[in-house]
């Protein structure tokens, strides 16, 4: 039989000083835990339901043994023989041996146990279900935090790409000199680095695409990547300059200085050339920009000579023709606003009615079964330019010559005069009548030695002899008719005045200057190439047409059946300002003005190979 | 009177507004790009006097929005303005989306400016799914809560650990561990993100020690099977009031998530903005 007096200290409140309550317990063994059953009962669920056993020993000693988890002397025992002085802790529960009285000599052992309720808390669970354990925590990742890392990595996207445009450039020598080993033969973080900055180098200059905000023109692709190509300082808009290092032949748009300046004042390239718009972005203004001034362009110059204009298909006046004037010399041109009434007056006889018949006109050349009738087209006698925006100029030898032969004397049509001055005509004319007249006069003519001995003064070998005669005859009377008679062979085509004082020898005659104006619109772009699927006819009203004075390029209506303004309309094509006109007129390229004034170009090679291409 | 969401303030006030400027954008746009539209290129493009205009509204009505945020920290706004002041907000963002992608023209690229765009579009997307948490969740934790609220479920997890602690202290040691664990070890608190995806209910103890209990009480007799019971029913209990609990903050989590996204993506977009401008306006 154990006997064991317990003294619990109870604190109430969680004191320091606390009762000290004492009772008695006696039994075989000294059950300890939280079953009823248990002689040191303790009310805790921390404690087991029998959670320790106090018993004798074969030895006569107390022994504790252990079945959950126990300290004696902050070491955790399962079995241990009771002395005094040990702290013993269970569950919440600290005890302290205070007296042992044990050993085999001793029947009944005693013993003293004091033990306390470390912690007050009844319930364990109260500090976790207590409202500061429910909750929603902060952390570190707020609505804040979040704002601030996202708005920095936004800014350093959009800075450090042009940060690192505007960096001095890497010399491709510098470049190898750091990596002197190839990049791919280095191994781990030196490799990597070098790698690093080998792409850098390579592609780093086109980061500050980053900012580009739409295509570049095709025209410029060739250094899209290149933000610095235009734009030449950070936070500063791109410079006239600039646009001009490249385009040097680009005219102004109004010749004089002061007029431009005046009216283009705070404008720049860029207002109207806009780049960033796609492949086809920078190629033209938009006709918005036009109009701005055009629509009402008297109210920017009051000495202006141009109307106003807001769209071809509306309100474009009729054309102005640039006319030659066959009036002063050297040509004047004139430009003239196009009436129906309007004629040029070419110094030409040329009807084209007549050379357009449907039946022909007669040629010599023409094949017999048509009675020498010939049927002509345009394209006889106009014959596309290079360029297939105009025609070559027409010439007699070329186009007309083959018909209206220059022959003198119908026994000898082969044999034709120059087309050339009265005075060489004459010549000529004579020439030709003095062969004719070796044939028929033969016995008549003069030796070359008795021209030699002619005597002062005696009459001239034509005048003595018969065939001499007649060739004069013959050539004044045809020379005459030439240029005299209606439908003589010079008449035809030219007009001829006769000076009544001078007699009818080659001074007599003055033959009309012909002008004719070769570019009827040079400030209209207009391509004969481009319009090749529509007939002559369809658009120049040639058939009708009886004088050369006549102007045969068609009028604005003409135009309009086809082109409408900058409004899509479904049977016709869309035509905006810059379909017909350009802004800028075209300057000549320094090289060529450099070449033009004679002086030395840059390239020698290259100068004088574009010395022999200009004209 | 019945309740009345802030979209359906004053009669879908802002709802028609929105519409307005949506359908009067999309108006101009279609009439300046049959008209007037002439950009050689025939790219859309923000820089014509139209495509100004629309960048203009936009960005003033991209400042606006994020004014809301200052404008809720004001204690001195009343409810009905907050409410007004939201209701604006949701529908006017709507409207932004039709407003700035009539400004782009349609035409995006990998660069800063379609960032900006991107991101609009994002905050924009993460605010419709707000509206959509800010209509369903306060009506599921009306719901959920019933006739308890915070306190009284916490009281209510108290009392049912102190009566299971006593009534157990005669059961087997294992009853005493789950009970222990179930009171000590149930999280209650985490992160929003713990709350919000249903991780703070991971390897719960108390859903444990309910599960444990009934295997356990199959193999008590007499009368500490009736304890047992007793015990059972509590932790029953518990349970029931833990998911409550973490039903509630799991939609006031909810309610909190989003604003992770929305806010922080809406300061990045203001930069990105705010760049775009300055490259349009003064770089260029």
């Amino acid at each position: 039989m154990i006997r064991c007096k317990l003294v619990q200290t109870i604190r109430p409140d969680d004191t320091q000083i606390g009762a000290r309550v004492g009772r008695a317990v006696s039994g075989e063994t000294l059950g300890i835990g939280r079953a009823a059953a248990c002689k040191i009962y303790l009310p805790d669920p921390r404690v087991r339901l029998e959670h320790a056993v106090i018993g004798r020993a074969e030895d006569g000693c107390l022994y504790l043994e252990a079945t959950g988890p126990v300290t004696v002397n902050q070491k955790a025992q399962t079995r241990v023989r009771l002395a005094v002085g040990q702290h013993i802790s269970i569950g919440p529960y600290d005890f302290v041996v205070e007296e042992v009285e044990d050993g085999v000599s001793r029947p009944d052992p005693r013993m003293t146990l004091s033990f306390a309720l470390r912690d007050q808390a009844l319930n364990p669970g109260a500090a976790a279900s207590a409202p500061a354990a429910v909750g929603i925590d902060g952390g570190w990742i707020g609505q804040r935090s979040l704002a601030w890392v996202l708005s920095l990595l936004v800014l350093v996207l959009a800075a450090w790409p042009v940060w690192h445009a505007f960096q001095p450039p890497v010399r491709d020598g510098m470049v190898a000199a750091a990596m002197p080993t190839p990049v791919a033969e280095r191994a781990g973080w030196d490799g990597l680095q070098a790698q690093a900055k080998r792409f850098v180098s390579m592609h780093g200059r086109r980061l500050d695409v980053w900012w580009n905000p739409g295509t570049v023109s095709s025209a410029h692709q060739g250094f899209a990547q290149d933000c610095r190509a235009c734009h030449d300082k950070p936070f500063e808009r791109v410079q006239d300059a600039t646009c001009a290092s490249c385009h040097k032949n680009t005219g102004d748009h109004i010749r004089d200085v002061t007029i431009a300046q005046h009216t283009f004042q705070g404008q720049r390239c860029a207002t109207c050339h806009k780049e960033h718009q796609g492949h086809a972005g920078m190629r033209t203004a938009d006709t918005v920009g036009c109009v701005q001034c055009h629509g009402n362009v008297r109210a920017y110059s009051a000495l202006t000579t141009l109307d106003n204009v807001s769209d071809f298909a509306k309100d474009h006046p009729p054309f102005r023709l640039s006319m030659r004037q066959r009036e002063t010399q050297p040509a004047h041109v004139l430009r003239v606003r196009q009436t129906p009434a309007l004629r040029n007056d070419t110094g030409l006889v040329f009807p084209h009615d007549i050379h357009l018949a449907k039946a022909g006109i007669k040629s010599p050349t023409g094949p017999a079964d048509t009675g020498g009738r010939v049927v002509l087209r345009c394209a006889n006698c106009h014959v596309s330019g290079v360029a297939g925006a105009r025609f070559e100029p027409v010439t007699m030898a070329k186009h007309c010559q083959s018909c209206h032969r220059l022959s003198v004397d119908p026994q000898v049509p082969e044999r034709q005069v120059p087309h050339a001055k009265p005075a060489d005509v004459a010549v000529a004319v004579r020439e030709i009548y003095a062969g004719l007249a070796v044939d028929r006069y033969p016995v008549d003519l003069v030796t070359s030695n008795t021209l030699l001995q002619r005597p002062a003064g005696q009459a001239p070998a034509s005048q003595l002899t018969s065939a001499g005669r007649w060739v004069a005859q013959s050539s004044r009377t045809t020379f005459a008719a030439m240029f005299a008679s209606a439908n003589g062979v010079c008449t035809t085509c030219h007009a001829v005045q006769r000076d009544t004082g001078k007699g009818v020898g080659a001074s007599a005659w003055q033959v009309a200057r012909i002008v004719t104006t070769d570019h009827w619109m040079p400030h209209a772009r207009f391509s004969h190439a481009d319009h090749q699927n529509a007939a002559c006819a369809s658009c120049h009203g040639a058939a009708n047409s009886k004088q050369a004075a006549d102007i045969l390029i068609p009028d604005i209506a003409s135009c309009r059946s086809c082109h409408a303004g900058a409004k899509a309309d479904q049977e016709k094509v869309v035509s905006r300002c810059d379909s017909c006109h350009g802004f800028h007129p075209k300057k000549d390229h320094p090289v060529f003005e450099r070449v033009a004034a004679g002086q030395p170009v840059p390239g020698g090679p290259v100068a004088a190979a574009v010395k022999g291409v200009r004209p | 009177m019945r309740h009345r969401s802030f979209l359906e303030y004053k009669n879908y006030r802002y709802l028609k507004l929105a519409l307005g400027l949506s359908v009067l954008g999309i108006g101009a746009y279609a009439w300046h790009r049959q008209n007037h539209f002439a950009t050689p290129g025939g790219l859309g493009y923000g820089g014509t006097p139209m495509g100004y205009g629309l960048g203009t509204v936009a960005a003033l009505l991209i400042v606006w929005l994020m004014w809301l945020g200052v404008r809720k920290r004001r204690f001195k706004a009343s409810m009905t303005m907050t409410q007004g002041w939201l209701s604006a907000h949701v529908y006017l963002g709507l409207g932004l989306v039709v407003v700035a992608t009539l400004h782009t023209g349609f035409e995006l690229g990998l660069n800063l400016h379609t960032l900006a765009y991107m991101l609009m579009l994002l905050v924009v997307a993460s605010g419709i799914y707000g509206v959509l948490v800010f209509l369903r969740e306060p009506e599921r934790m009306t719901r959920n809560m019933g006739e308890d609220n915070m306190p009284t479920l916490l009281l209510q997890l108290q009392e049912a650990d102190q009566q299971a602690a006593r009534l157990a202290l005669q059961l087997p040691d294992e009853f005493n561990q789950l009970l222990q664990a179930a009171a000590g070890r149930t999280r209650l608190r985490g992160s929003l993100f713990q709350h919000a995806f249903g991780t703070v209910s991971r390897r719960c103890p108390t859903a444990r020690a309910v599960a444990r209990m009934q295997q356990l009480n199959r193999q008590l007799k007499d009368e500490p099977a009736q304890r047992g019971r007793e015990v059972y029913s509590l932790m029953l209990g518990r349970r029931t009031a833990v998911e409550k609990i973490r039903s509630e903050l799991r939609s006031q989590a909810r309610l909190r998530l989003w604003l992770l996204v929305h806010v922080p993506l809406s300061f990045a977009l203001l930069c990105a903005l705010a760049g775009h401008i300055v490259s349009v306006f003064l770089y260029w």
